[in-house]
């Protein structure tokens, strides 16, 4: 059976620093109690401006914080039931990164990647090879049958982009956690690769989780969405209804950009 | 009118496997003095490759750059730096175009020793004004680069483009990867010294967006050709696929049920 709701509970990280006098460390908040709650079926987007804590907050789901940063508190919920982040990556939850490029190995070419991907799940041979051109073909890479045999240097960002959402499909969980994915692409395969992570979502039931700065991916495709401001979730809701009334001073700032961007009156 | 920057006939092309890859023919551009114009296309359309040719960072394999009338290869030492401090740029990795280990007042303050005749205090009276200028404290002068968030090394490349006063600044997607709250902020600071200096810019971008909130014209480059070009007011009228292709992936700016 495969799960429903993934909830990440009270999610703290600190980093820390010496203390101004005398010997000893102090503990500085990057995240606060953060909650998120993720539902298959449904885009939760997680907003905020840069450096508000998005990555790391979603870093601390996934349990793949950074060096020098450490989990002052918070849980990981599977359909109510407290798992490891560790457990479930590639499991229940898959991941895609923003910089494409630097999440591929060089010298290995796309099936490369494929094969390891399934090996994970104990899929080989023809099986690991037709699990491969499902999930090529669900991205828009099926097409030519030279694809899986490129190197990532062969490759456009918008390229390597589908193939870490095949890749991502491969593992069959039913969560996706999507950090900031579009921002290195222009706006054309922005576009393409929303198009296609809301067709999965409503093909497949994925819950996704996407991290983002720019509203628009959110207006696009949204359902929920929360709002993030120096380490804390200021504000969470149905998209549509944090749009027509934001009650946080931060969700009306990031607002009145968006709309200004877009010419119309703030 | 003599162009302040105009462009020729322009083409390049880059080694590729067997023969060469042309990446830009047959571009006829002008930029007259204090204006704005924005150059768009998507990733790989040769809007990098127009203006590093433009800066005169290459030479052109054909055509030519003029500057203010006169052909880029037939200026002297006494041209070039003239041109160089009239001609300025910030690029899209602000942290990448500058060096890590130099305090922002040297950074600022290096297009001054090379291209002007400032005095040592005139230079860091210029510094200082340059950094109130983009938004910055003057105290982060004696700070490094990396002491600085993203957005804040980004203004420090703006304010180092502006410190010679220049004519014109291309803005290579100088912006495109701040958050929306800072890209209006540097757009508007931007316009105010249009209106106070007369400055022209070049903004490199793939985002209508900021291309129609922030120039007066638009010159679209597709397949490495002007394809399509239009002023931004009273509309903007663009008709070429490449063109089309580029509007229509701007994202909404409401969810669908709040529309």
């Amino acid at each position: 059976m495969s799960a429903r709701t993934l909830r990440a509970e009270g999610l703290s990280v600190e980093t820390w620093r010496e203390t101004r006098r005398g010997p000893g460390r102090e503990a500085v908040p990057l995240v606060r109690e953060a909650s998120l709650d993720l539902v298959t079926g449904e885009v939760l987007a997680l907003v905020g401006a840069s450096g508000s804590g998005k990555s790391l907050a979603c870093a601390a789901l996934l349990g793949v914080l950074p060096p020098g940063t450490r989990q002052g508190g918070g849980r990981i919920l599977l359909d109510g039931i407290e798992a490891d982040p560790a457990a479930l990556r590639g499991r229940a939850v898959a991941t895609v990164l923003q910089a494409p490029r630097t999440a591929f190995n060089p010298l290995r070419t796309l099936a490369d990647h494929a094969a390891e991907t399934l090996a994970v799940a104990d899929l080989r041979g023809a099986a690991a090879r037709a699990a491969t051109a499902e999930a090529f073909a669900a991205v828009g890479l099926g097409d030519d049958s030279r694809i899986p045999g490129l190197y990532p240097f062969q490759m456009s960002g918008g390229m390597l982009q589908r193939a870490m959402i095949a890749l991502a499909l491969m593992s069959a969980a039913p969560f996706l956690v999507a950090d900031e994915p579009t921002t290195d692409l222009d706006l054309v395969a922005q576009k393409r690769i929303l198009d296609l992570l809301a067709g999965l979502v409503r093909a497949r039931g994925l819950g996704l989780l996407i991290v983002t700065h720019d509203l628009g991916v959110v207006a696009r495709l949204a359902d929920r969405m929360a709002v993030m401001e120096a380490g804390r979730i200021v504000e969470a809701g149905p998209a549509a209804r944090l749009f027509a009334a934001p009650a946080a001073p931060a969700t009306r700032a990031l607002l009145a950009a968006h709309r200004a961007l877009h010419g119309e009156p703030a | 009118m003599t162009a302040l920057l105009a462009a020729r006939g322009l083409g390049h092309s880059y080694p590729g496997p067997g023969a060469r890859r042309p990446v830009l023919a047959g571009i006829e551009l002008a930029l007259g003095e204090g204006e704005c114009v924005a150059l768009i296309g998507r990733s790989g359309s040769g809007k990098s490759t127009l203006a590093r040719l433009l800066l005169g960072l290459e030479p052109a394999e054909a055509g030519e750059v003029l500057f203010r009338g006169t052909p880029l290869s037939r200026l002297d030492r006494a041209g070039w730096r003239a041109f160089r401090a009239a001609i300025q740029m910030v690029l899209q990795d602000p942290l990448s175009a500058v060096n890590p280990r130099h305090a922002v007042g040297r950074i600022v303050a290096e297009p001054l020793r090379h291209l002007t005749g400032l005095s040592v205090p005139a230079r860091q009276a210029r510094v200082e004004e340059v950094l109130a200028t983009v938004g910055l404290d003057p105290a982060v002068a004696l700070r490094l680069p990396g002491q600085l968030s993203g957005g804040q090394v980004q203004r420090v490349g703006l304010a180092r483009a502006l410190a010679t006063r220049p004519a014109l600044v291309v803005l290579d997607e100088a912006v495109s990867n701040l958050d929306a709250p800072r890209q209006v902020e540097i757009l508007d600071q931007l316009a105010a010294l249009r209106r106070r200096h007369g400055t022209a810019f070049l903004l490199v971008t793939h985002d209508v967006r900021l291309a129609r909130r922030f120039a007066d014209r638009i010159v679209v480059l597709g397949d490495g050709r002007i394809v399509d070009a239009s002023p931004c007011r009273p509309v903007l009228s663009l008709t070429h696929p490449a063109a089309r292709e580029l509007l229509d992936a701007v994202l909404p700016a409401e969810p669908a049920e709040a529309r």
